[in-house]
Order: structure tokens, then sequence, then C-alpha cells
């Protein structure tokens, strides 16, 4: 059968793996959980809702980013709370009203990822007038 | 809110000199728009100048020659010319002192960047 392992505080999938049903229990290790998986599912479109106690695999959200430049800064009004955002070697912890300032001109690179529930996502923003 | 600091530079002094150098690129830009560049072009304007204050001179009158001018139609351009330049380089030099100065005491890059910004239009125009 095709298992899906997943993190039980995330819901992130962190493998997906095939096995005989009797060996299903052994293919997670602490932390993690498994739910049985179909041929689509993979740890970069797919996570684990967890609900009500359940456990259902779902489709990872697209982030759908809009952010404003004001200046050197790049300006995120309403990106979910928790997602890691990171950029130029450093991070933040994204909490609903995120700002990115950097200090010349020129075209960065912005990560956002981190939350099951949603698709990581790389923007090119080009700011000032590089 | 949750800020992150991008920055390039690792100290407010290497942004300072990112902008103050970005000013004199800016001001050589605005320069170049009405001159031609090189050193010789530089040499050639200079000595068109010095002929024309002395009423006349071999540069004149070749240009006279070659432009089917009188040697007074050229004197006249080249002290125009020259007077014109004299207004707009002075605009110009006094921008970018005044921006530099700003920048030196500006506080943060996106000070900076705002101001050598205001420069570049302000040059552009």
């Amino acid at each position: 059968m095709r298992l899906a392992i997943y993190n039980k505080a995330s819901g992130a999938i962190t493998r997906v793996v095939e096995c005989h049903e009797s060996l299903a229990k052994m293919q997670a290790s602490e932390g993690e959980a498994h739910v049985a998986a179909s041929e689509d599912i993979n740890d970069v479109t797919h996570y684990v809702a967890l609900k009500g106690g359940g456990a259902v695999v779902a489709k990872r959200q697209s982030l759908n980013t809009h952010y404003a430049l004001e200046g050197l800064k790049v300006i995120f009004r309403a990106l979910p709370a928790g997602l890691t955002l990171s950029s130029q070697g450093g991070s933040i912890i994204t909490d609903g009203y995120d700002v990115v300032e950097f200090d010349i001109p020129g075209t960065y690179e912005i990560k956002l990822f981190g939350l099951a529930g949603y698709l990581d996502e790389t923007l090119e923003v080009t700011i000032g007038n590089p | 809110m949750a800020t992150l600091n991008a920055f390039f530079h690792t100290t407010l002094k290497e942004a300072e000199r990112h902008y103050l150098n970005a000013v004199d690129q800016a001001a050589e830009s605005a320069r170049m728009r009405h001159l031609t560049p090189g050193a010789g072009q530089s040499m050639t304007y200079e000595a068109k100048h010095q002929e024309a204050l002395a009423g006349g001179g071999p540069m004149i009158e070749a240009e006279a020659e070659a432009l089917g001018v009188t040697t007074q139609d050229v004197i006249d351009s080249v002290l125009l010319a020259r007077k014109q330049w004299q207004v707009l380089g002075a605009q110009i030099e006094a921008s970018r002192l005044k921006a530099k100065k700003d920048i030196r005491g500006a506080t943060t890059a996106a000070e900076m960047h705002r101001i050598a910004s205001e420069l570049q239009n302000q040059l552009m125009l």
C-alpha cells in the first residue's frame, strides 16, 4: 500500500512510502503518523489536514501573494501568520503584516515557506531603480 | 508587524558610500547629456573657448570654414555655449554637493535612497 508519512504537529508530509499493510505502523517515526495516499499525493502539492482528531490528505493552497512596494520596502499585508519569509540570508516568521526592507535598489528573491497548508513560493521582486 | 532587514551592506557607512557614488554617477550622466565625452574633446572645447576670448584662432577659423559661416558667428556660438554650460554645470554641481551633504546626514539607507533618487529625477529634467 502507499502511505503518506506526516508530521503530527504541522501536517506536513515528510515522505511517501510503499509497503505491505502489515508494516504500515513501522513507517512513522516519533512525532509522525501515516495515512493512506493515492498515486497523485506527494509532499510538494499535498499536506495532511488535522481536523477533529481525523487526518485528511488535502491539496496545499496557493498563497495568492500580493505585496506593495514603498521605497526600499516590500510590504505584505495579508500573508498567513506563521510562514517563514526569507531573503538575503535572513528570515522572519510572518504575522500578517510583514515588511522586508532592503538598503539598495535591486532585484531580490523572497521565499515564503513553512506552512503545510500552503504551497511554498519564491518571489522575484525589483525595488527602486537598479 | 514583522520586519526583515535584508540589507546588502553590513554597516550604514557602506550604504553611505554606495549612495555617494550613485550621486556622483547621476551628476556625471547629467553632464554627459550636454557634453561630448572624452579628454581630447574637453581640451578642444577649452581651446576653442580661449580662441573665442582672443577674437579668433586656428580652431575657430577651421570651424567657420567647415560650417560655411563667419569667424564671428563661431566666436558668438562658442561664447554662448560656454555661458549656457556654466549655468547648467553650476546647477548640477550645486545639486550634487547638496545631495552628498544630505546623504552624509541621513540615518537610514532608505533616506539615502530617497535623496539619491530625488537628485536623479531632478537632473533628468
